[in-house]
């Protein structure tokens, strides 16, 4: 398995758990101080740029403990630029992240011509992240596998 | 009808590795400025570089583009 077909996965396995553990502390928070609707923006505002945080941190660290493993298990160094093929596979899993996030921004205006309770938007909408994240580290999983 | 399927693209850049003195992935993606993944790419037939690495390539071997990539014809 090469060097990018393992980046692919770890992306694919950190952007789960991230996501998914901060999501689970969101929605236990949002249970817990029940907002109001005067207090709703702000929670899910303060939510979203404490996560933007996390996720930068997250990702860094992510990355340079995945680099330090993949040097010491293969005894290779990661490619230190992108060629041709690197750029064609990263535009086609960026073109998937972003028909995933546009299909999940509809969704969530969708609940609200819906009537659906304010939640329902912001919830769908970090699902709307998660999902473009997702589509993005499988394309690239996919076509480094299957060629382009 | 015109056909617009991918076209087949076949290549002798493992064979030609090894008419240049067993020349490695690494050895030749250097020449060419590429990653050996994308090396690894082409020979697998996985990927069909772009106009400009294969002249790259056919220069490493000191040949022609015609003699590293060949168009299977079945596949027009």
């Amino acid at each position: 398995m090469s060097y990018q077909e393992i980046k692919s996965i770890v992306a694919l396995v950190s952007t789960l758990l991230i996501n998914g553990l901060y999501g689970w502390y969101v929605f236990w928070r949002y249970q817990q101080e029940a907002p109001g609707v005067a207090e709703l923006f702000r929670f899910w505002a303060v939510a979203m740029l404490i996560f933007m945080g996390v996720a930068l941190v997250a990702q860094i660290l992510i990355t340079v403990v995945f680099r330090a493993a993949y040097r010491r298990i293969t005894g290779e160094t990661e490619p230190s630029f992108a060629d041709e093929l690197d750029r064609t596979i990263g535009l086609r899993a960026t073109r998937n992240a972003y028909y995933a996030f546009a299909l999940g921004l509809v969704v969530a205006l969708l609940t609200q011509v819906l009537s659906l309770p304010p939640v329902a938007l912001f919830a769908t909408m970090f699902l709307a992240g998660i999902a473009s994240e997702v589509a993005q580290a499988l394309t690239q999983l996919y076509y480094y596998r299957r060629g382009v | 009808m015109e056909k617009t399927g991918k076209l087949r693209i076949g290549n002798q850049v493992r064979k030609l590795r090894f008419l240049n003195g067993e020349m490695t992935q690494q050895q030749l993606a250097d020449k060419v400025g590429v990653t050996r993944q994308a090396i690894v790419a082409i020979e697998a037939e996985k990927y069909s570089p772009s106009l400009e690495l294969a002249f790259r390539i056919a220069r490493a071997f000191n040949t022609t583009v015609e003699e590293v990539f060949i168009l299977d014809e079945t596949s027009l």
